[in-house]
């Protein structure tokens, strides 16, 4: 019994110290993190919550606060970071493919996001992942991006007349090619604009049209834009993602399979914050399309994809997955049997 | 005969009623004014006092205590929204200190690699803040119930130092509100238009005469919100000027801020400068003897903020005596002598 008990002890003994030593093994890798609120803010909150499920995988995650995306995409390129997270216009240049999430028009509800989320999180897509040298690591939605308009009319007038909104002044950001491409093809005057400019020109009324998730209705105080007469078109022109993108061969194996599940776990969570965002809104200010005016828009953001698509922007694969989810929910919908699909 | 004791009856009847009629107007007088009386007295010569103080423990606990009831006094024809907008600012604070225990709780978890510990501080944290937020919040409505439809419209006009107090802690209330419910996952729903609100509403005070605190707010809005910054204007620079006025004043208040920005912006170093300067002016800048909780209550900020950078780098806090000074400052040699020769 003693001899059973002893071995037993060196046993126990064993195994706690091979726990001791994976665990000390941890890796320690730097995650800049983008949040215009810097170590203040939701998205680095949210990132500390990662740090703790990295921890879990064996890799201990130093964070970096970032205030502007550009500045840390720049320093993940200078290898200043092991991994980054930002929104899903950056991520484009790292990975194409999920990249093209954010496609003009090509997710209209949450429920279309998340399958193709789902899709892409398994082990099958694992390849479609990864762009060498880097891993998309995770993909957690910000929210739905709309129109804000300063006249109501601008939609009203547009379903009669089918033609070209050639008066109306629409803020598009300056680093992303999708929206100038949007933008050319509705044969709009291009005001071009950071960020930080495109709210401040709609509350100035030096744009008649801007656009972003239902959190900058508040936070930039755009009610003041949108005057007496305009309003939130209730059309998601996209869905914004926050991708997390790692360098590939600083991580262990399976890292980037773990993370994209982890991040998909917390896919609910992410819209229902949307969601509150969206509901405070006042109903009185959503303005809801016709059904010919829906299916003019969808015409014009098909048209920017196929566009953007030739042009190299958009990544053909990903706009085929956004499809088919598209036409999985809604068979009846015109592009499901159109020669140039998706 | 009856007539007489009738017309007596009524007589001393009359009388009844005229002086349960006085008792009751006296009354009515007594609770309508004693409403008055007692908040001009908590506002006026209660908070004052407090701040001549330096228990910070014991001035949230306080506020914490009392916080549900100052209400009550709206009922006895009272104004106390102003007393509100301070009492909820403490008790928020008190909530904070709660979080942020729970952050090191985090921290030293991470630090030895214990996830479901790390994880439970982290949730922990999350309510405590939200509790924060909500206190907060409230501190915020109450300053739009004191002055209706102006923080970030207009300025009110201020009759006393008191007003333009209390403003600023309404002010603080509502910019510490949001920031603590987007770090609770915005479980508290506080409205986000607030901090441009507060920003706004800073400049309605005389930059100078309180301590660089309005400024050092509008930076903070301005570094977060660029599309709201004036033409020109550098916040960083707005910041370290507004930094320099109130340590001229002893007043180290605004230093907290700006450490928070500085943390917000991920430079360590300069919250480290701004934690050393805050121990080497101590002898230096003695405190305003009338604002000794709010120095008090810097020094446990920036004493919190520096116990998160020494847990996350040691796993343990600040060393007792150790405020200032960080793990990987350059050791001081120590002097010895050459004892060879004797050995």
């Amino acid at each position: 019994m003693r001899v059973f008990i002893d071995q037993f002890s060196r046993l126990l003994l064993a195994i706690v110290m091979s726990l001791n030593c994976c665990v000390a093994l941890a890796e320690t890798k730097s995650l800049c993190v983008f949040d215009l609120l810097g170590a203040n803010g939701p998205i680095y909150a949210q990132m500390k919550d990662y740090k703790i499920a990295a921890m879990g995988w064996g890799v201990d995650l130093h964070l970096k606060p970032y205030i502007s995306e550009v500045q840390a995409a720049a320093d993940f390129k200078a290898g200043l970071c092991d991994a980054v997270s930002f929104t899903g216009i950056q991520s484009r240049q790292f990975n194409p493919f999920t990249g093209s999430l954010d496609a003009m028009g090509a997710l209209p509800t949450y429920a279309h996001l998340k399958t193709v989320i789902s899709t892409i999180s398994s082990p099958q897509a694992a390849s479609l992942m990864i762009n060498d040298p880097y891993e998309v690591a995770g993909i957690i939605p910000i929210g739905a991006a709309y129109l804000f308009v300063n006249n109501r009319s601008l939609v009203s007038k547009n379903e009669d007349t089918q033609g070209k909104l050639s008066g109306i002044r629409i803020a598009v950001m300056d680093n992303d090619p999708a929206q100038i491409e949007l933008v050319s093809l509705l044969g709009t005057p291009l005001m071009s604009v950071t960020i930080a400019e495109m709210y401040k020109k709609f509350n100035a009324g030096l744009v008649d049209v801007c656009y972003g998730p239902a959190v900058v209705y508040q936070a930039m105080e755009l009610h003041k834009g949108l005057g007496s007469d305009g309003g939130v078109i209730r059309f998601p022109v996209a869905q914004l993602s926050l991708q997390i993108i790692i360098r590939q061969a600083e991580f262990p194996a399976e890292f980037g399979l773990k993370s994209r599940n982890y991040a998909l776990s917390q896919f609910d969570k992410a819209v229902q914050l949307a969601q509150s965002y969206e509901h405070r809104i006042a109903p009185q200010w959503w303005l809801n399309i016709s059904e010919i005016n829906q299916q003019r828009y969808h015409d014009i953001y098909r048209k920017t994809r196929l566009s953007l698509r030739d042009k190299g922007v958009y990544d053909a694969r990903m706009l085929r997955i956004m499809h088919l989810v598209r036409c999985k929910k809604n068979s009846q919908l015109s592009e499901c049997i159109a020669a140039d699909k998706e | 005969m009856k007539i007489k004791a009738r017309r007596k009856l009524y007589h001393w009847l009359m009388w009844l009623i005229l002086t349960l009629f006085l008792l009751y107007a006296t009354a009515m007088l007594v609770i309508n004014n004693s409403g008055k009386l007692l908040v001009d007295f908590i506002e006026e010569q209660a908070v004052p006092y407090v701040l001549k103080t330096d228990d910070v423990a014991m001035g949230c606990v306080m506020a914490e205590a009392l916080s549900l009831s100052i209400p009550s006094l709206a009922q006895i024809n009272a104004s106390p929204y102003k007393l509100a907008v301070i009492f909820e600012f403490l008790s928020g604070s008190c909530a904070e200190f709660k979080a942020r225990e729970e952050e090191l709780r985090y921290i030293r978890a991470l630090h030895v690699k214990n996830v479901t510990e790390a994880q439970d501080a982290r949730i922990l944290q999350k309510r405590y803040l939200n509790i924060a937020a909500q206190r907060q919040f409230k501190g915020y409505l109450n300053l739009e119930l004191a002055y209706p439809g102006m923080p970030g419209n207009t300025c009110p006009q201020f009759t006393s130092w008191n007003d333009e107090f209390y403003w600023l802690v309404g002010l603080m209330d509502g910019l510490l509100a949001v920031l603590n419910d987007l770090a609770s996952e915005g479980s508290a729903k506080v409205p986000l238009d607030i901090s441009l609100k507060v920003g706004r509403g800073a400049g309605c005070l005389n930059n100078t005469q309180w301590w660089g605190i309005p400024s050092a707010i509008q930076a903070a809005i301005w570094v977060s919100f660029p599309g709201n910054k004036p033409e020109g204007i550098d916040p960083l620079i707005v910041l370290d000027q507004a930094m320099q006025t109130g340590l001229q004043q002893g007043m180290r208040i605004v230093q907290v801020i700006a450490a928070k920005i500085y943390i917000g912006l991920g430079d360590v170093d300069r919250v480290k400068a701004i934690i050393r300067e805050n121990v080497a002016t101590k002898n230096s800048l003695p405190a305003d003897l009338n604002f000794l909780f709010l120095d008090k209550m810097a020094t446990l900020q920036l004493q919190a903020i520096s116990d998160s950078m020494w847990t996350e780098a040691t796993g343990k806090r600040t060393p007792i005596g150790g405020l200032g000074t960080f793990w990987d400052d350059p050791d001081n040699k120590t002097d010895t002598v050459d004892i060879f020769d004797i050995l």
